[in-house]
């Protein structure tokens, strides 16, 4: 458990979470860093396991030691560039009978353009085990590196997970797709009530929260289709993604089924809102390229409009549904509509889809669908819009169509089911 | 019923109560309300379901039956005709152990070629990944995909890495009847054997140099079948394999080293002897397991570490493969060693080519070439040139260290022992004299079945 950072209590695993507390130590810590640029980095990375002239608990220290490696990437600094030195220099010695190593270095460096001695420092400069240290990059604090540390570890203790439950309010949309694009098994209802026996023992502001954010909250059942077999490590790398987006919305909780060591007791990893765990970078906003492209052309086109990329989740029945953009006119607000991109997907995906959106009889969807994939108008919901394209989403097409709606006197759409829309005019790929 | 493929899982859409006990692996996913299966029982499944006379639509069998482009039959040795032959006995199903340069690839081309299915071969490293694409173009003849290395290309035979099969395998785990993995003494414990798992080919070839023992051989025989034919280094040593000499050099270490290395040893002794008395049969992950508890058994393993360190490049060391490189200056010299610190100490002296994981691809195959075309005269490598790499023409190696046993030796000398006319590879093993390495080296040795030794 120390080498994970961490400690159970009953079964549940309390995470040492690097704090302000730490801030002395990590300062020391990249004061050392400091102190070795130049030197080779893998004898300044183990000498910063090593005690500091600070006090630091080990294992902390070597949780922070693994991010600051990983921060600081070294970029490489050679005079020759070290392949062509290897190649020159090796085929050199090869080829030069028993010449001494100086003469064969003294050769190629003549060679080359450059000296015997900066000739060797470049022979291995880009090598991670034999590159010298580079100067700290000015974005890195010991507050960075603390919360970095702290969602490195909870990303080390979801490796271990089997399976995880979010309870998410706001923004969650991020999560779910996430989950779905990694092949993993999402469940997906309403928040649970909190219940009377679990509200006794709740901070009174945490119950307020939670109570008055019940109506918008979204219950996620994560794991992957392997798991229902046995623990199994595959998901890992994907239960471990969630924790970024999970940080986007508004509120969370999340509880992971984890095993420090295969074959060991469960455990389980709480966190929340609150715990000190940050994204060290800003995570992407779009899942594709073509959903970036639509918002961004789409704001260029209709300056009245707003995209929201992140819309709350509509329920539907006993599950929910993620939109992928919402577009609000900015003078009159209660003029929405929810847009949804379907591409790349199976018919039956497309199938449940259309199920889930007639459930939820939205009368404010516009279905973009990829030209692509067999759908036939009548599988369409009832009062669905829907635009065709391939590849690129006109956005002079959705403008039509909002701006269409908006002429008629009803905010509400009015049209005749699954009609089709008039070919656009941008680029399609036909 | 349908039966499907869901990422790495069979699933039974439209199905009527199931008995778990009439269909293997079955349980039922209360996440989507039907039964699940793992992928790699399917043929176990449809059996079940067809005992059962359940009307199937199989979905999963329709990917599987697309025709190939045609094989070529590659030409084999006894030994290899040999090996088909059993593996095809026990119903293309096992694992075939053959030392390193006895053509295992050529083995797994013409169990392709009898099956003529779909296929998926999994090899450890990019460079092996190059080295079975350019083998199998020469039999099969259409084209062949590739995943690993930046490319994602799948086609009705493809090669994959192992680690781009771990996260490929759920979306192509349905879309081949034969799985080939090479080096599957990799398997047997880990993620790794997840890939395998979620495929669902009842075809499976595994082969090795040295195939896992012990609990890791039963669940390598659960994914791939049993070992069905296994020939050693000896077997095969002066026929179809290069006869070799194995030369030990004793070398001591100088006063300092021997001051570090007994003070060292002795912390890490007192604590082996007591864990030995307390947990007799221990392993050394208990060990080490046990030690962690204690700021003692910390120390003690730190010291273990330093011993280890000291005796991967001793000065006695590095003055004999300076001797060595020297004295066949005008061989193909190969040199293990048991880290990359060493490595890189012997690449910066006599200025040989380090071949390690840092290394790109693309420069290791250059160097590669190179060293085929006398170009370069040495190599020298930690662990990557141990296996998988295709290394023709080396005729002397020089063994430092090693930290991986028996196996890591076996897997060595067989980069020596590719057959040329009139060749007589030699191995050198540097041992340091009262250390753990003596006992070691003996163990090594006894795994090689009865080479020609030499001390000096």
């Amino acid at each position: 458990m120390s080498r994970l950072n961490s400690h159970t209590a009953g079964n549940q695993i309390v995470l040492h979470y690097l704090t302000e507390r730490d801030h002395p130590w990590l300062r020391a810590l990249l004061d050392e860093y400091e102190r070795g640029v130049g030197s080779k980095r893998v004898e300044l990375l183990q000498r910063l396991r090593e005690p500091l002239p600070v006090a630091a608990p080990k294992a902390k220290q070597q949780l922070a030691v693994e991010v600051l490696e990983r921060l600081t990437e070294a970029r490489v600094a050679a005079s020759v560039p070290p392949r062509e030195a290897r190649w020159e220099v090796f085929v050199a010695s090869a080829t030069s009978g028993n010449a001494p190593r100086r003469d064969v270095l003294s050769a190629v460096s003549e060679r080359l353009g450059t000296d015997p001695v900066r000739l060797e420092e470049a022979l291995f400069a880009d090598l991670r085990t034999e590159r010298a240290t580079a100067p700290l990059p000015a974005s890195i604090s010991p507050d960075r590196l603390a919360a970095e540390a702290n969602l490195r570890l909870v990303g080390k203790w979801l490796k271990r997970a089997q399976s995880v439950r979010i309870t998410a309010f706001g923004n969650t949309r991020a999560v779910v797709r996430h989950a779905r694009l990694q092949g993993l098994i999402c469940n997906i209802g309403p928040a649970p009530s909190v219940e009377k026996s679990e509200r006794a023992t709740l901070p009174q502001e945490r119950l307020d929260a939670l109570v008055k954010a019940d109506t918008d909250g979204v219950d996620l059942q994560v794991s992957g289709p392997l798991a229902l077999f046995r623990h199994t490590l595959i998901y890992g790398r994907a239960l471990c993604g969630l924790v970024p987006r999970l940080l986007w919305c508004a509120r969370f909780e999340l509880k992971a089924v984890c095993e420090a060591t295969p074959g060991a007791a469960p455990v389980t990893l709480v966190v929340r809102t609150g715990d000190p765990v940050r994204p060290g970078r800003e995570l992407k906003p779009f899942d594709s390229s073509l959903e970036q492209r639509f918002a961004k052309d789409f704001r260029r086109v209709a300056p009245d409009w707003d995209v929201i990329r992140e819309p709350r989740p509509i329920a539907s029945q006993s599950s929910i549904i993620f939109p992928d953009f919402e577009l609000v006119h900015r003078r009159e607000p209660s003029r929405r509509f929810l847009l949804e991109i379907v591409g790349f997907w199976t018919p039956k995906y497309l199938e449940e889809k259309l199920l889930r959106l007639q459930q939820a009889q939205l009368d404010n969807i516009i279905l973009c669908i990829d030209e692509a994939r067999a759908c036939s108008e009548a599988t369409l919901p009832a009062n669905a819009q829907v635009i065709r394209y391939r590849r690129y989403i006109d956005p002079t097409a959705v403008l039509r169509l909002v701006e269409g709606v908006a002429a008629s006197a009803s905010p509400t759409l009015d049209t005749e089911p699954g009609r089709p829309l008039p070919k656009s005019r941008g680029r399609r790929h036909q | 019923m349908k039966l499907l493929f869901d990422h790495g899982t069979l699933v039974f859409a439209e199905a009527p109560d199931l008995s778990r006990k009439a269909i293997p692996g079955l349980l039922w996913d209360p996440r989507i309300a039907l039964y699940r299966a793992p992928a790699y029982r399917y043929p176990e499944v449809v059996e079940a379901l067809g005992a059962l006379g359940l009307p199937l639509t199989d979905m999963v069998r329709h990917r599987l039956t697309q025709p190939l482009p045609s094989w070529q039959q590659p030409g084999l040795r006894p030994y290899q005709q040999a090996a088909i032959v059993a593996w095809t006995l026990a119903g293309e199903r096992g694992i075939i152990a053959l030392p390193t340069g006895s053509g295992k690839t050529r083995v797994a081309a013409a169990a392709m070629a009898q099956v003529s299915a779909r296929t998926l071969c999994l090899v450890p490293t990019r460079a092996l990944m190059s080295q079975w694409l350019a083998e199998l173009a020469r039999y099969y003849s259409g084209r062949v995909g590739c995943l690993g290395d930046g490319r994602q290309e799948i086609e009705g035979v493809t090669v994959a890495t192992f680690e781009s099969a771990l996260r490929w395998m759920p979306r192509i785990g349905d879309r081949f009847d034969l799985l080939v993995v090479d080096e599957a003494h990799h398997f047997g414990s880990g993620v790794r054997d997840e890939a395998l798992e979620m495929c669902v080919a009842g075809r499976r070839l595994g082969l090795s140099a040295t195939p896992p023992e012990g609990q890791h051989l039963a669940r390598v025989e659960e994914l791939l079948g049993p070992i069905v034919f296994q020939l050693g280094v000896s077997d095969l040593a002066g026929s179809w394999l290069s006869d070799f000499d194995l030369v030990v050099l004793r070398l001591a270490l100088n006063r300092d080293e021997r001051t570090r290395y007994d003070a060292d040893h002795r912390v890490f002794s007192e604590l082996n002897r007591r864990f030995r008395t307390m947990h007799p049969g221990g392993s050394w992950q208990e060990l080490v397991s046990a030690a962690s508890q204690s700021a003692e058994g910390r120390a003690a393993l730190r010291a273990w570490r330093r011993c280890k360190q000291l005796l991967s490049f001793t000065q006695a060391k590095r003055q004999a493969v300076a001797a060595l490189l020297a004295r066949h200056r005008d061989s193909k010299v190969l040199i293990f060693t048991a880290d990359n610190a060493a490595t890189f100490a012997i690449a910066r002296e006599h200025l040989v080519m380090p071949i390690t994981c840092e290394i790109s691809r693309k420069e290791r195959e250059r160097a590669l070439l190179g060293f085929r075309e006398g170009k370069l005269r040495a190599l020298v490598s930690a662990r990557v040139l141990n296996e998988g790499i295709d290394v023709p023409d080396a005729d002397v190696a020089i063994i430092v260290a090693g930290t991986l046993g028996e196996r890591e030796h076996v897997q060595r000398v067989g980069r020596l022992l590719r057959p040329a006319p009139g060749k007589r590879a030699t191995v050198y093993e540097l041992v340091t004299l009262a250390t753990n390495e003596v006992r070691k080296a003996a163990e090594r040795r006894r795994a090689l079945g009865s080479p020609h030794v030499a001390t000096q």
